[in-house]
């Protein structure tokens, strides 16, 4: 693995992707409603029980809600990695393929490994700075929202598991489906309808944990989610070696 | 510089390439003329180090294609069939990719002497979308030329391109080819691009049809004609044919076209006996047969896409 053609890759993905405005949109767009639904949330939770954070009595009583709505925020974080590189990774597959760039491309000494990582950690990395980026924020802002004695606990050790150790491995999943699923179209639109698919069983599993424990996300869950999904890299991650090979993608991709 | 022995390509239907036989010195200007399908572009794949063959061997650049394929692509530049430029990308930062993917040493300066030679300076920084074909085709030519690649694949430059942009690009092939020895593996269907630029032609048809200078190619397949054409044509003049080493003629209204055994002898002779016999010459010349015809008589009824 060459790190410098590694480096020009992501560099080029990264130019193009700012210059496409619906690729840039989705990235900006889905962690924005992500984040606002979180804050708004906290605040509407907040008034209608009063003031939620002003006794820890209540708190003790409203155990069930409270920890819905704190699971609810978490899923919204994890949703994050899954939906914000899903464009990327769609364009960096299909934008290829459209602008017929891929023959030129594989005739550089770029290997098929480099080819596969340098697309697949070009959208890695900014869905999940985005994410880190978008906790960043929601954490400032509770500084304003609730009161001080009460902010550890959004930064318990099962959300900052969460945040960094099942976030990348989720972001991964996420890119990789993608891009092996665009590997099989030329349309960006089917690509990217196809794609956003994957976040179902997510979003059924996620919902399905917060309707049915109703306690506050443990440390044994979020390992159990990062055993299950990385699992499912190491099964992506084989068909994407697979597929992305110079033969293949010359002769079998259309 | 390139040889091939017996390289073949198939997919899962089609026999793309077989039996392939081919040796280009270094420095040379090959074309590779074949109809549509006839497995140019899966010769240059293979060739340039993209897909490895199904049988047979082949030696690009003292490397073996298959083998040191990714070795073999330092050392080659392809122009592919379509541009494939990044659109949304200016030339500049399309090039530039490409440089540091090669591991250029002067990139700046090798991106500014390439362009500006291909007179698209002055257009570094607008997106290639903006760009006519000609003017992309350029680009991409300057892509391929980067690293200073010891061969250049160019799968038909000119296709697709409006006269004035064909013979642009031509024009600066032509150039690429007078100077620094740089090997060219030339595709086309451009029969008069392919006899002006190239030392050697291949006929190709799933295999090697023909290999030959342009010329000797002609020679060898149509006998040498000579036309004559009158002011005034003498009567009967087929009568006047009758020596034994006229082959064949053909009288249309004011010329005459024949086949002589040796031209070169033989010309004098039968244009004195026709003076003699009243005819006023207004011209002699010998019939250029095109590459086209040629190439049509070799690869058949199919060529004529
Ligand atoms: N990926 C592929 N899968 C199946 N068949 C293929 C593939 N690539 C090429 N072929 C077949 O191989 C043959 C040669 O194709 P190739 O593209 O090399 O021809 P070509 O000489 O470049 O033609 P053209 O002048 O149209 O560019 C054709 O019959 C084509 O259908
Ligand atoms: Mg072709």
């Amino acid at each position: 693995m060459n790190f410098r053609r590694l480096r020009a890759l992501m560099q080029k993905e990264w130019r193009e992707m700012f210059k496409n405005k619906m690729v840039l949109l989705s990235v900006i767009i889905a962690p924005l409603i992500l984040l606002s639904i979180s804050v708004f949330l906290l605040v509407v939770f907040n008034n209608s029980y009063g003031d939620l954070f002003a006794e820890e009595e209540i708190i003790a009583q409203l155990q069930g809600d409270w920890a819905i709505l704190l699971n609810n925020i978490l899923m919204f974080f994890m949703f994050m990695p899954l939906v914000i590189p899903l464009a990327i990774a769609v364009y960096s597959v299909v934008g290829e393929k459209e602008q017929k760039s891929l023959e030129p491309l594989l005739a550089t000494p770029l290997t098929d490994l480099e080819i596969f990582v340098g697309k697949a950690l070009a959208s890695v990395l900014p869905g999940l700075l985005i994410t880190w980026l978008s906790f960043g924020i929601f954490s400032g802002l509770l500084i304003y929202l609730i009161p001080w004695s009460f902010i550890d606990l959004f930064f318990q050790p099962p959300w900052l598991m969460a945040m960094f150790g099942l976030a990348p491995i989720i972001s991964i999943f996420s890119v990789l489906s993608a891009m092996a699923i665009s590997s099989f179209t030329r349309d960006t639109r089917a690509a990217y309808q196809l794609s956003s698919l994957i976040m179902i069983p997510f979003l059924m599993g996620s919902l399905y944990y917060i309707f049915t424990f109703q306690g506050l996300v443990s440390m044994e869950f979020v390992f159990l989610g990062m055993a299950s999904m990385g699992g499912m890299d190491v099964l992506v991650l084989l068909m994407g070696i697979r597929l992305f090979r110079r033969e293949d993608i010359l002769t079998r991709w259309n | 510089m390139i040889h091939t022995e017996n390289l073949t390509r198939s997919f899962k239907h089609v026999v793309a390439v077989h039996d392939l036989n081919l040796h280009i010195k270094s420095g040379e200007v090959f074309g590779f003329l074949g109809p549509n399908g006839a497995g140019k572009t899966t010769t240059v794949r293979m060739l340039a180090g993209l897909i490895p063959p199904s049988s047979g061997r082949a030696e690009v650049v003292g490397f073996s294609v298959g083998r040191d394929n990714h070795k073999i692509r330092h050392h080659v530049g392809v122009l592919t069939e379509t541009p494939g430029l990044y659109e949304k990308l200016s030339a500049y930062l399309n090039l530039e990719f490409y440089a540091k993917l090669f591991e250029v040493e002067n990139r700046d300066q090798q991106i500014e002497k390439h362009l500006t030679t291909l007179g698209l300076w002055d257009r570094r920084k607008d997106p290639v979308g903006t760009f006519s074909k000609g003017m992309r085709q350029k680009v991409a030519i300057a892509r391929a030329l980067l690293h200073d690649p010891q061969i250049l694949f160019l799968d038909e430059p000119t296709s697709g391109l409006d006269p004035e942009s064909a013979r642009t690009v031509r024009d600066a092939i032509a150039e690429l080819a007078q100077g620094e020895g740089r090997t060219i593996f030339l595709c086309t269907h451009n029969l008069h691009e392919a006899e002006g630029l190239c030392d050697q032609i291949g006929m190709m048809k799933q295999t090697l049809i023909k290999v030959g200078v342009p010329r000797e190619l002609k020679q060898e397949l149509f006998e040498a004609q000579t036309v004559v054409e009158f002011n005034h044509m003498p009567a009967d003049v087929d009568k006047l044919l009758d020596f034994p080493f006229v082959r064949q003629f053909r009288i249309d209204p004011s010329s005459l076209t024949m086949t002589l055994e040796d031209p070169a002898l033989q010309n004098s002779q039968v244009i004195s006996r026709l003076v003699e016999h009243g005819a006023e010459i207004r011209y002699v010349r010998p019939e250029e047969k095109s590459l086209e015809d040629v190439y049509l008589a070799l690869v058949g009824e199919d060529a004529t896409s």
